[in-house]
């Protein structure tokens, strides 16, 4: 039954395309207006033709271009930032916690500062890859998260926070980006206990979204983190704190 | 220049003085003013109704009665019109198969200019008073239209030409680029929805204060007058539910560099922080129809060409000083 | 929520050689018209709706001017996804590829009924059946499993779908529509959904209609079943073709709960879903969540591939969708509705959707997306979804805020155009009759002068009066509006007489001359 339907599907895609009847793939957003013509002189329509009518990227080839068939490289938008140095550091600082996170900034060892953020005596659980000295400075409980012994979910929710390194940061987004390697830990470990506590490396912050996305592979899963869990459910109002994290302390260390 | 004058239907039919201050407008900066006999309409109400096939000979007429004669640039007082010149004639005469039709009728729009686009893009005027002689010693509130924001990407071209008219007292009118509820055959084809944009268009034209609220596009001021009109006449918004969510605030400024002291807040809907306590001082009252009835009656629509085309010596009159006002529209 | 005997999904009637249109929640009862008069005079509706739209427009503005590339932006997302859907078999095909080595399972589903069927089963095969002896499964908020009506269709298979996400939650617990595509519950205030709360959460104590009291209101209710529930359903925002990736958005955590704490996690995802390659992310990413609720980045988006040893569900199936998408595709002066990366910026923008609500449009897809996207799934002939493509006064606001820039206003008039064809409605209504006389008067100027020439004998009749009632259809236009006075004369006659006059007084100056 699913095989039938998978060929009924791309058969109707086909059709749709018009490759059986020969017909050519047409956009169907206009590029009618000549340009230059008043009718677009006035303005910001922008790019020729509305773009859709550039077939230049491949277009009735059969095959996705090569490499994936990636089909913005000619497109004219950013893919670097401008901001460097201190100003990439306090953008990030900015954007984290214009959505609620609350930034510390350290120089050379965190633990001081990771001791202080976690409750004396509580139990948190860690990555298998964390730095062990970052956490030299907490009197608890820790429970290190390693393959085979796996924290349960109930184990998980009665830890106090979780701690992790991450993998990438975006300024621009104040966007934390996690990537299962043994210091960002599997996504369970920073899901379900109520208080995380993340570390960022200056090193590993980007400015714009496309340096971050351009640092990734998604060979594990990826989470994406943007403050603690929100809503915006309620009369578009956001409030922070539903269902992930309520609490996101993120810990930024420069060497 | 020679210029072709594209009236448009709706001018040409119910609003000739707007194609006459058109002309006067054109004249007065040493133009050679044409009008095309064959013209009639740019096809826009059958295109948006979905008639393509019935668009298609009006538009075979557009392009014929521009084709037939020689002229520089052509000019309409309508942002609406020359849009669909540019953006839907070339694609209705392709879809119906036309592709020369089609040609044609993007080079007829490559040169046809909405009236405040070829003041301001062609003519380089900055300021009316001055170049064109504008006088209106009147509280004006203008409407831009959606085509002409939108489509014709017109930006402050007409708002900047009002600004700089001689006397003007020029209001901003709150929630401004909100469309009048229009839009052709829908203001028949959903006549409860487009009333409703109407009437809070209305609201909000009523909470400036101004004599005359303006606007590059006779059909949307056709509409809003008609809706106007009627407010003023019965009190309250007829075959519209009597419910909004907009409110306009009038806030006083106490800064004395401040030339105008109105000032305008709107606010849509309910609830919330800023949540608006019955006490405000605001247009929609917990029953609006009772204490809107009778705000400014008096106040029209007119076209923004007459109040450029007004002058010291030859000024337009308003209805306080004993013009017409038809169906809200000032004759 | 169902009745016996009545068929749980509405389809849509097809020729054999047609490519058959959706069904399900994407087809509309009454007409547009008709429908959005019961919601009109809602005062309440009004203004929830009205305060939502307007500070989420403020909001997206805000975000959209930081950016100084988004024009560029938009135009690289309307590329890559017009690029997709010119080489969709290639990509499903490469999609399906990388999916399937990252050991997810693939199933494809022609229809509703199909993709429905399909995860019952999974359901069945994966969740126990508890003391009630209902089986139970995590949701978190995908357009397309309303589309199909799955929560409908599993709750008759003795399983019960938790929808995790707070608005979906809200209206799952009102015994509601989803009204918007991103915040289901719009048309509801705080006061409203408290009530709901109170009414529906059996451990709820007193609320207020604090936001963030409603929020933890949903937290306490739901975390027993995240951490204990063994499937979850999804949708997904994105399918990445070169890595078999999928991709969710989201703000809550509920999606990160869905996506990693089950054992079996089933999404559903539409065909149109994919994107050629990861990379190209870091144009979505930016577009997405700018346009969809004005955050420069939503706080949660999880990405997998397949299933990950180790980390989280090791059961991932994902149900590839068509249910008239291709049908959609077929049109090929409206397929770019395809692009829609539901983002609901159109609807936020929308004059027409700010005064009826969403439920006016019938189905899952409100606003103008929704306006032209059920009729290309379903065709202008099913129900009455021909009404819906003149929901619209063509003002253009949604077409300047859609991310990937569809020119919804050009394809609303193209479906009409489709009504029109189609010949909806056989008997000539009034309004096409005077625009059939309008096409024959307006092909000819010599003819508009003539109609025109009548101007003075109807002033006269008038008394050049407004007019403030007319009968048929125009009486819809007199209904709330006045009409001005006709003038004496049109244009047109009084530019003759002037160039008369003109040409006399050249002759009369000529004749001067010579004497």
């Amino acid at each position: 039954m699913t095989d039938t339907a998978r060929e009924e599907i791309l058969g109707r895609i086909n059709q749709a395309l018009g490759r059986r009847g020969g017909g050519e793939y047409v956009s169907s957003a206009s590029g009618t207006v000549p340009t230059g013509s008043p009718a677009e002189a006035a303005g910001s329509r922008t790019g020729a033709g509305h773009g859709a009518e550039d077939t230049s990227d491949d277009a009735g080839s059969t095959t996705p271009a090569a490499g994936g068939g990636m089909v913005n490289q000619s497109a004219d938008y950013l893919r670097t930032g401008t901001h460097s140095g201190e100003d990439l550091i306090e953008l990030l600082v900015d954007r984290l916690e214009d959505y609620k996170a609350n930034v510390h900034r350290v120089t050379g060892d965190p633990a001081a500062t990771i001791a202080g953020l976690l409750e004396t005596g509580s139990n948190i659980v860690v990555p298998r890859g964390l730095d062990e000295a970052w956490l030299q400075e907490f009197s608890g409980e820790i429970s290190v998260d390693t393959p085979g012994q796996e924290l349960s979910v109930p184990e998980l929710d009665t830890q106090a926070a979780v701690v992790t390194a991450s993998a990438v940061a975006i300024a621009q987004t104040g966007t934390i980006v996690l990537d299962g390697s043994p210091e960002c830990g599997r996504r369970a470990i920073t899901l379900v206990p109520d208080h995380h506590v993340c570390v960022v490396r200056v090193a590993d912050i980007v400015d714009i979204v496309p340096e971050g996305i351009a640092r990734l592979t998604p060979e594990a899963a990826l989470t994406f983190i943007s403050g603690p869990s929100a809503t915006s459910d309620i009369e578009l109002k956001r409030v922070e704190g539903v269902h992930g994290p309520r609490t996101l302390d993120v810990v930024i260390v420069e060497e | 220049m020679k210029i072709a004058l594209f009236a448009t239907c709706i001018v040409d039919a119910m609003y000739p003085e707007v194609a006459q201050a058109t002309v006067t407008i054109l004249r007065r900066l040493g133009h050679q003013v044409i009008f095309p006999e064959g013209q009639s309409c740019c096809g826009q109400m059958h295109i948006n109704s979905g008639k393509f096939a019935q668009a298609e000979p009006v538009i075979a007429n557009h392009v014929r009665a521009f084709t037939d004669t020689e002229w520089d640039v052509a000019v309409a007082p309508s942002a609406s019109c020359v849009a669909s010149l540019g953006h839907q004639q070339p694609m209705v005469a392709s879809r119906m198969g036309n592709d020369a039709l089609a040609s044609e009728a993007a080079e007829v729009a490559g040169r046809t200019y909405e009236l405040s686009q070829f003041l301001t893009d062609v003519q380089g005027v900055t300021d009316a008073a001055a170049d064109l002689g504008s006088y209106f010693p009147h509280r004006v509130t203008y409407h831009p239209s959606c085509h002409g924001m939108r489509l014709l990407r017109l930006g402050d071209r007409q708002s900047d030409l009002l600004r700089s008219v001689e006397g003007i007292d020029y209001v901003e009118l709150p929630l401004a680029d909100s469309c009048c509820g229009f839009g052709g055959t829908f203001s028949v084809k959903n006549p409860e929805v487009s009333s409703a944009m109407l009437a809070d268009k209305i609201r909000t034209v009523q909470s400036t204060g101004a004599e005359v609220c303006t606007g590059g596009d006779a059909s949307c001021l056709l509409h809003m007058g008609g809706g106007m009109s009627r407010f003023q006449r019965t009190g309250n918004f007829e075959g519209t539910p009597d419910v909004t969510a907009v409110h306009v605030k009038h806030t006083s400024s106490n800064d004395p560099c401040d030339d105008n002291t109105d000032h305008l807040t709107a606010v849509v809907g309910a609830g919330g922080d800023d949540h608006l306590g019955s006490s405000g001082d605001s247009t929609r009252p917990t029953e609006p129809s009772k204490v809107q009835s009778g705000l400014r009656v008096g106040q029209s629509t007119v076209h923004l060409a007459r109040i450029l085309a007004s002058t010291k010596e030859d000024p337009l009159r308003v209805q306080s000083e004993g013009a017409t006002v038809s169906g809200g529209s000032l004759r | 929520m169902t009745f016996l005997g009545m068929p749980l999904l509405r389809s849509t009637h097809h020729d054999d050689h047609e490519i058959p249109g959706g069904q399900g929640n994407i087809i509309e009862d009454e007409s547009f018209a008709k429908v959005s008069h019961r919601h009109l005079s809602n005062q309440q509706l009004r203004d929830n709706i009205g305060h939502a739209t307007a500070s989420i427009r403020d909001k997206r503005a805000e975000v959209v001017a930081e950016l100084d590339d988004w024009e560029a932006l938009r135009e690289a997302g309307s590329r890559a996804k017009n690029h997709v859907m010119e080489n969709l078999p290639e990509y499903l095909a490469q999609f399906e590829e990388k999916f399937t080595a990252a050991g997810g399972i693939i199933h494809w589903a022609r229809d509703a009924d199909e993709a429905n069927a399909i995860v019952t089963e999974l359901v069945e095969a994966n969740a126990p059946v508890l003391d009630s002896g209902r089986r139970e499964v995590i949701k978190v908020k995908s357009m397309a499993t309303e589309e199909i009506g799955l929560n409908e269709h599993l709750e008759t298979q003795d399983i019960d779908a938790f929808e995790t996400d707070l608005a979906e939650l809200i209206v799952q617990l009102g015994d509601d529509k989803p009204s918007h595509i991103l915040v289901p519950a719009i048309h509801r205030n705080r006061d409203e959904i408290r009530d709901i709360f109170m009414d529906k959460m059996p451990d709820a104590d007193e609320l207020t209609n604090e936001p963030a009291v409603l929020a933890e209101a949903a937290r306490r209710y739901l975390r027993s079943k995240f951490l204990t529930t063994k499937v979850a359903i999804s949708g997904a925002n994105f399918g990445i073709a070169d890595t078999g990736t999928l991709g969710v958005v989201e703000s809550e955590g509920n999606g990160r709960m869905c996506l990693t704490l089950p054992e079996t996690l089933i999404t559903v995802m539409g065909i149109e879903k994919l994107l050629p390659s990861f990379d190209d992310l870091e144009v979505f990413l930016q577009l997405l969540p700018r346009s969809s609720t004005g955050e420069r980045m939503n706080p949660y988006t999880s990405f997998w591939t397949g299933k990950t040893p180790g980390d989280g569900p090791q059961n991932v199936h994902l149900v590839i969708l068509d249910n008239g998408r291709t049908r959609a595709l077929a049109d090929e002066h409206g397929r770019t509705a395809l692009n829609c990366i539901r983002c609901s910026a159109c609807m936020n923008v929308c004059p027409v959707y700010e005064r009826t609500g969403g439920h006016a449009y019938g189905s899952t897809y409100p606003g103008p997306i929704g306006a032209i996207l059920s009729p290309l799934m379903t065709g202008v002939k099913t129900e009455e979804n021909g009404s819906l493509p003149y929901a619209s006064s063509l003002c253009g606001a949604c077409y300047d805020v859609c991310p990937v820039k569809i020119n919804i206003p050009e394809i609303l008039v193209h479906l009409r155009n489709e009504d029109v064809e189609a010949n909806h409605s056989p008997v000539s209504s009034q309004l096409d009759t005077a625009l059939t006389g309008a096409s024959w008067m307006m092909s000819e100027g010599k003819r508009m002068a003539a109609a025109e020439s009548g101007l003075p004998l109807a002033h006269k009749a008038t008394g050049g009066n407004p007019i403030n009632s007319l009968p048929g259809i125009a009486g819809a236009w007199t209904s709330s509006r006045d009409i001005p006075g006709l003038p004496e004369k049109s244009f047109r006659a009084l530019w003759s007489e002037d160039e008369a006059r003109t040409q006399d007084e050249a002759r009369a100056e000529e004749e001067d001359d010579e004497t």
